[in-house]
């Protein structure tokens, strides 16, 4: 019987593949085997905005079948704000006149409403890291594949982005202050613990793209929606640092390009990929879940070790006693003060 | 055994964290659960396939067996070899399916819209918006909320048979502009069960833009109800359009001879079976990762109430948005911060399969359990029109989801369910510790008499019994005189106080004669100061008496409130 624990990849050097995906059908812009830089549009797409409508049959006061006969340009015609829309004439020379609310081209008349469809917006969708197109999904995106460093995250706020790579704390466990954001220009600024959605903004103010930390307060967490920038929590929620080896990793390679992939389908993790296309060692795959070993690295993630980094030393596949009394399969775990606790298999991450 | 009847049967059932598989095979001439298999569920990223954590499941049975049950590509070896390989019969039934996002259009919120709740929480629905008379806002919200949302259904209800026609057909025609923004592959499937009258003339609106669906008239006049015909076509649409879509499960077709089924309707199923047995009503609660149900059960039919997005793992999170920081403290036994609590609840939401690994954990779990329940229990208690938002009396509760069945003890489970529920009456207590309860529903369709032989076989952990005592005095004065007689005990008795919660131990099994007297300002369920005589069962926990009143007291002031809690916690057994 294996146990599989959750899973988090800390990689220096990895081989990854993203998709790349339109949030509605449109056009790939790019073929397979293509090489592709991280800002490079991959895919675009004409994003409908919705139609705007027009009560006609109420406003003129007529039966709905006949709103038509009374619209000054046919449908297909592009109209702006204010120009006359429907007019009926009246005894004695007097008419009635209504005015289009709104700038868009008359898709139909239904019911009685007058239908105006707002202009539509373009999006366009970027590669986001530099690397060669594996596959691409016809009308939707493409699959991008690439060497570099990997972290997987535990939470994001939604958004992504790129930058270098700037350490703006002394620790794991800083917090920024707001002198710090002039060093963070341009950058993704690397921090230990966001107590305050403020942070973020002043962030922005300074023109930092976005923030890797370690943990975030609850107040960040249900703010994320406000960010315009990508924030990005390695360890979760709450006032505790950094993990150690995702803040060396991102120690060792600050002043590197990063891609912050937060934009997440749910149960997704989001991501942190730090190209290294070239001097590129051997490089691993990265599996989905690996079952419990004796031997790795797990990470602890509930009080009171949370976020702490131990080894594996034995596994129980019998149901034990927790401290408080709930049964569970797990694992002794071997900490680096030489303390060893046994911990359900729930409360551990491997990390691979 | 007819010949036609399986031998050996494997029912999975997948929820949004956890897959456990059961294996039934044939034991002195009755079906019996024979080995259970549990992993990880895999239907969301990164596996977005179920059949990976099934087949894990499956393995790990498959090693407590000693039977091989996957052939060397990872299927089902099925029919079931001579050598005892494989099995005979498999099935599924989930949770683990997204819900159906929803928009539910009426007339009246007392009266239609009232209905249509009842009929959606059903089964897995996620309501999104609702549009009535009520609603003034212009139809251009409504067309930009249906673009917004993008609802998988929209349930339309309202207008009694031969009344009102202008104000519902104004909104099917915002809906069919709504439609119309959408791709034809995005568009919602549409129930109607409004004003009979009305039909041709729907279809004819919505036709061309959406596919429509008839049902009988939820309010055919208005002090009728009919719901039976609008939830099976509900049912059949979210077996459709998410059941069968549920990543990774079409890729076990070769291995099901049947359909796969949700979870809720296999559990109402049992439910039904139970109370049909002894004709009075069961109450099952069942806590998950991301739903929430009650079901209450008669012999002629089961409700189930559905709460989508709201349980211990991802849906935790949502807790906060539905209640507050402070209904959740309310029930904490001592004092944990805002921000404590908030994150414990945060981080429990990006790992939702954590177990509380300290004392205090366990606290914050047990206070957000009874928060998510009673949270379930209000909200049924206004869709179902319970008085004093509490069920209605059943003789039967059934406890299910891990973070019911998996505490420290089992007393502490019952007692998070009173403080959730605040019944009253006198009713016996059983666990679904094994997770059978979907598995014997699934059966009670496809192979009846396995379902009966299993049930016979009492696979659920029996807790003991419950008597409530409600009435009004000075605290400490005495409630209830009780006389407990059996074989093995002899007869004893004992006083409770106004105020209190007793547990009194009583052997698992043993049939104990309980004489009920309360004082007469009480009553146990019998009426006020009238005794009564019941046979019980002793179980795992045994007989609680509570008798701490209803609504239940809690102290507003903090500190109070923490003794309280910590007081009751340690009469459960700390």
């Amino acid at each position: 019987m294996e146990i599989y624990p959750t899973t988090t990849v800390i990689k220096a050097m990895a081989e990854i593949e993203i998709e790349r995906l339109l949030p509605v059908a449109g056009e790939v812009m790019v073929r397979e085997g293509q090489d592709v830089s991280a800002v490079q549009v991959v895919a675009r797409a004409k994003q409908h905005r919705g139609v705007v409508v027009f009560h006609g049959s109420e406003a003129l006061g007529v039966p709905a079948e006949d709103v038509e006969k009374y619209l000054v340009a046919p449908q297909g015609t592009m109209v702006q704000k204010g120009d006359p829309l429907l007019v009926k004439k009246g005894s004695f020379g007097r008419s009635k006149q209504l005015f289009a609310p709104t700038s868009g081209i008359i898709t139909q008349v239904r019911h009685g409403y007058v239908l105006f469809e707002r202009k539509p917006g373009l999006t366009e969708l970027r590669a986001m890291v530099p690397g060669q197109i594996s596959q691409v999904i016809p009308n939707k995106g493409v699959r991008v594949v690439t060497l570099g460093s990997l972290i997987q995250g535990v939470w994001s706020s939604g958004r992504e982005g790129m930058g270098e790579i700037k350490i703006l704390v002394k620790s794991a466990k800083g917090v920024p202050s707001q002198s710090d954001f002039y060093d963070g220009r341009s950058a993704i600024v690397v921090v230990g613990h966001l107590d305050q959605p403020k942070l973020v903004e002043i962030g922005e103010e300074y023109g930092v793209r976005g923030f890797i930390t370690g943990t975030v307060s609850a107040e960040v967490y249900e703010a994320a929606r406000t960010f315009n920038i990508p924030v990005l929590a390695t360890d979760g929620v709450g006032m505790r640092p950094m993990n150690k080896l995702i803040f060396d990793l991102l120690r060792q390679n600050e002043g590197q390009e990063v891609c912050l992939l937060g934009r997440t389908a749910a149960g997704q993790r989001p991501q942190l990929i730090i190209p290294h296309l070239n001097d590129v060692p051997e490089v691993e795959e990265v599996p989905d879940s690996v079952a419990l070993r004796r031997g790795q690295r797990v990470r602890l993630i509930t009080p009171p070790h949370t976020g702490r980094i131990g080894t594996v030393v034995g596994i129980f596949k019998r149901p034990r006693a927790t401290a408080v009394g709930i049964q569970s399969t797990g694992a002794n775990v071997a900490l680096p003060d030489g303390q060893i606790l046994f911990v359900p298999h729930e409360n551990l991450d491997i990390i691979i | 055994m007819s010949e036609q009847t399986p031998r050996t049967l494997l029912i999975a059932s997948c929820g949004h964290t956890t897959t456990t598989v059961l294996f039934f095979d044939v034991v002195d001439g009755a079906h019996r659960l024979v080995g259970q298999g549990t992993a990880y569920s895999t239907v969301a990223a990164p596996h977005q396939d179920l059949g990976y954590g099934l087949r894990q499941a499956i393995l790990q049975l498959s090693e407590g067996l000693h039977r091989p049950l996957l052939d060397e590509n990872g299927d089902l070896i099925t029919p079931a070899t001579e050598d005892e390989t494989g099995v005979d019969f498999f099935g599924i039934t989930l949770s683990a399916a997204e819900p159906l996002d929803t928009i539910v259009v009426g007339l009246v919120d007392e009266v239609s819209l009232s209905s249509a709740q009842r009929v959606l929480h059903s089964t897995y629905t996620a309501p999104r918006e609702q549009f009535s008379l009520s609603d003034q806002r212009p139809a251009q919200v409504h067309i930009d909320a249906i673009r917004y949302h993008q609802p998988d259904l929209i349930l339309v209800t309202g207008g009694t048979d031969g009344g009102d026609t202008r104000h519902i057909m104004r909104l099917i025609d915002e809906l069919s502009i709504g439609a119309l923004q959408l791709p034809l592959q995005d568009r919602a499937q549409v129930i109607y069960a409004g004003n009979t009258g009305l039909r041709e003339l729907v279809k004819e609106r919505l036709a061309n833009s959406l596919n429509v669906h008839m049902a009988d008239n939820v309010r055919p006049s208005i002090d009728t109800e009919r719901l039976d015909d609008v939830q099976r076509v509900l049912q059949d649409l979210y077996a459709a359009t998410k059941l069968r879509h549920a990543p990774g499960l079409l890729a076990l077709e070769g291995w099901q001879a049947q359909p796969a089924q949700t979870t809720v309707q296999a559990q109402a199923l049992v439910c039904q079976y139970l109370a049909s047995l002894t004709g009075e009503r069961v109450l099952l609660l069942d806590v998950g990762s991301d739903t929430v149900s009650l079901i209450t059960a008669e012999a002629e039919a089961a409700r189930p109430a559905v709460y989508n997005e709201i349980g211990v793992g991802r849906g935790v999170a949502n807790l906060l948005r539905r209640s507050s920081i402070g209904q959740i403290k309310r029930w904490l036994p001592e004092e944990i911060s805002d921000t404590d609590l908030t994150d414990y609840i945060y981080n429990q939401a990006l790992y939702p399969r954590l177990v509380p690994a300290t004392h205090r954990e366990v606290m914050m779990a047990q206070a957000v359990t009874r928060e998510l329940l009673r949270y379930a229990v209000v909200r049924t208690a206004t869709v179902w029109q319970w008085s004093d938002q509490r069920p209605p009396r059943f003789n039967l509760l059934l406890l299910a989801g891990q973070p019911l069945t998996r505490q420290p003890n089992h007393a502490q489970a019952i007692l998070m369910a009173l403080d959730a529920l605040q019944p009253t009456g006198v009713f016996a207590v059983a666990m679904d510790e094994q997770q059978i309860l979907p598995a014997v529903g699934y059966l009670a369709q496809h192979v009846p008499s396995a379902a009966v032989q299993v049930l016979e076989n009492g696979p659920l952990t029996d807790l003991g019994w419950v008597v409530v005592v409600t009435g009004s005095s000075d605290l400490n004065q005495p409630a209830l005189h009780l006389t407990l007689e059996s074989e093995r005990l002899g007869k004893y008795e004992v006083e409770v106080l106004w105020g209190a919660l007793e547990i009194i131990p009583l052997p698992v099994g043993e049939a104990v004669k309980l004489t009920l007297q309360p004082t007469r300002r009480f009553n146990a369920g019998f009426g006020r100061g009238q005794k009564q005589t019941v046979t019980i069962h002793g179980g795992e926990v045994g007989l609680v008496v509570d008798a701490r009143g209803r609504p239940l007291p809690l102290k507003p002031d903090t500190a109070a409130q923490h003794l309280q809690m910590r007081q009751w916690l340690w009469d459960a057994g700390g």
